[in-house]
């Protein structure tokens, strides 16, 4: 479907030149969601311009649905690019449009007839909810309903690919939820095939079937989510799937903690649960196998492409002897454990 | 007087928009061309824009009572005479040209980036991005800039009445000026005021009826 093969781009001004894209590889299944996540400067937007060619490569090959993009005279390219609808950090509507016409506007360049346009905005303003809003001007809307339109107008000519630069960057995070759900609907109703850049980990975990880590140029990780989760091992990756989750020692343990252990005290501990994790009750295995009552803090774990994710915060209540064969115990079962500290005994205990 | 009065003011309005539809004629497309063909821009064209800039920087250097003289045989060979309300036009249409391309480069250039990106995904022709893009966003800027220019036409066409053009710039002078005829020159002062508040709040009014942005 989308296939990005060693694309390289380099920007040069003046005597400076950057090297954005090195050698990326890209392949993207028709119907699936493709997530590329990286940090500021990595490449993204590079990366997913590259594919209409609003950011020709320096080199390499973009093929879109067997066809060599690069190889297009600028009138292919144009109505190769109207088979691909873009949406952006900024929506990027007209302001001299209202709802209804920015919508229509695709569709007056394929020359339809005027009732023949009516009727597919129509289609289009009640797939993305904005029915009541079609008379309304950009300027007037909430930034998730601007981007709706953005969605609903990149949509207009029935593309198969969404390339979606930042689409959920500008907006809160309630407003993001639901822009992403409409996302995943017109994925799984249409069958489009999405790939999306973004910054946020959040994202990719709530619609991505696939997705690549991008670091300074490279493509330095990739797969299917599940497998990221449970597999990615980089630094880089790590530290995105960490980002998602957000365990906080809660402030009266944090006074209570110790560095070292001490006379009567007994470890503060965080459990990290991978895609590699066996599906088994270890918490329960352990507390009956040697005797350590676990008593758990709170906990972010999540059901993410088919495998449990994420962290549990708890404290060790046992026999000292028994920590150490507790902590094999876990690692044997790929639960990652990490001793946050020591307490002190509860008084009442 | 009130004659008088009545006949230089429809010769200045004669002068004004005639002049204005004249320079929006070329100068609109100027102004676009100036900024299409800036570098990474739609129809990038540098050595063309470089072309543009030099002929309308000198344009606006050379001084509006200079350009009226100079440019008489170019007015002689259009209009056939260069004396009088017709033959006026040709300056201040010349005139005003460069000023009017450059505040509708201006209007473009206040144009979000992002515009271009959304236009070139969706396919459209750079002469598409042209009419359907570029021109209805940069509509209020446009209008800003053709008020702009009716009222320096406004204030031009008084200095061509002093060659022969007549008008309400010719009665101030000939009157005021050389007669010292006080209440005819307060008359056409006045007049021209008013003539001028009208144009702005005219301007003022079509560009928040076209304008959609944010406030
Ligand atoms: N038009 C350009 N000219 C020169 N350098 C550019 C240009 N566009 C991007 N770059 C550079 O290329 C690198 C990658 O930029 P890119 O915009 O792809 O990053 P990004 O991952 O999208 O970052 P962000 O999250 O900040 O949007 C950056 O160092 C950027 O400064
Ligand atoms: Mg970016």
């Amino acid at each position: 479907m989308i296939d990005l093969l060693r694309i390289h781009k380099v920007y040069s001004q003046g005597k400076k030149t950057l090297h954005a894209l090195r050698d990326v590889n890209l392949h993207v299944e028709s119907g699936k969601i493709f997530g590329v996540i990286g940090a500021s400067g990595a490449g993204k937007s590079t990366l997913i311009r590259t594919v209409n060619l609003l950011e020709p490569p320096t080199s390499g090959e973009v093929v879109i649905d067997g066809q060599q993009m690069t190889r297009l005279n600028k009138r292919e390219l144009r109505l190769m690019r109207r088979k691909m609808g873009m949406i952006f950090q900024h929506f990027n509507l007209l302001s001299s449009r209202t709802v209804f016409q920015n919508i229509a506007l695709p569709l007056e360049l394929e020359k339809l007839s005027p009732e023949k346009i009516h009727a597919r905005v129509q289609e289009l303003l009640l797939l993305v909810g904005l029915s009541h809003r079609a008379h309304a001007y950009p300027a007037k809307l909430s930034g998730g309903e601007k981007q709706r339109v953005a969605i609903a107008r990149a949509l207009a000519t029935a593309p198969t690919i969404l390339l979606c630069d930042e689409a959920t960057s500008a907006l809160d995070p309630q407003t993001t939820r639901s822009v992403l759900k409409l996302l995943k609907e017109i994925n799984i109703q249409l069958g489009i095939t999405i790939l999306l850049i973004t910054h946020e980990m959040d994202v990719v975990k709530a619609i991505c079937d696939n997705v690549a880590i991008i670091n300074e140029g490279h493509v330095i990780e990739e797969g299917p989510l599940s497998w990221f989760f449970g597999n990615a091992k980089t630094e880089l990756a790590r530290d995105f799937i960490e980002s998602t989750f957000h365990l906080n020692i809660p402030e009266d343990y944090r006074q209570r903690l110790s560095s070292q252990p001490f006379a009567r005290s007994h470890p503060l501990v965080k459990l990290g649960f991978t895609g590699m994790t066996v599906n088994e009750p270890l918490i329960s295995q352990v507390s009956r196998l040697f005797e350590i009552d676990i008593n758990i803090l709170s906990a972010d774990i999540e059901y993410a492409g088919g495998v449990k994710f994420g962290y549990l915060l708890a404290e060790l209540l046992g026999h000292p002897d028994q920590y150490e064969a507790a902590r094999r115990f876990f690692i044997e079962n790929h639960v990652a454990l990490e001793i946050l500290g020591y307490l002190t005994e509860l008084p009442h205990q | 007087m009130l004659a008088i009065l009545t006949h230089a003011f429809f010769e200045t309005l004669f002068m004004v928009f005639c002049s204005a539809l004249l320079a929006s004629f070329f100068g609109i497309p100027l102004g676009i061309a100036l900024e299409v063909t800036k570098p990474n821009q739609i129809l990038s064209h540098p050595q063309l824009h470089h072309g543009l800039e030099i002929i309308i920087n000198i344009g606006r250097s050379v001084p509006f009572i200079i350009l009226l003289v100079a440019i008489i045989p170019l007015t002689r060979l259009i209009v056939g005479t260069s004396i009088g309300t017709v033959a006026a036009i040709i300056p201040l249409s010349v005139g005003v040209i460069p000023l009017t391309a450059r505040l509708v480069e201006g209007a473009l250039m206040e144009l979000p980036a992002g515009l271009i990106d959304a236009a070139h995904a969706m396919g459209l022709s750079p002469r598409q991005i042209i009419i359907k893009i570029f021109i209805p966003e940069a509509l209020p800027g446009i209008l800003n800039s053709m008020t702009m220019t009716l009222v320096n036409l406004v204030d031009y066409s008084a200095m061509a009445g002093t060659i022969g053009g007549g008008g309400l710039g010719d009665i101030a002078i000939r009157y005021g000026y050389q007669r010292f005829d006080l209440p005819m020159m307060l008359a056409t002062i006045f007049i021209l005021v008013i003539l001028v508040q009208g144009i702005q709040y005219g301007g003022n009014h079509l560009v928040a009826k076209y304008n959609h942005r944010s406030s």
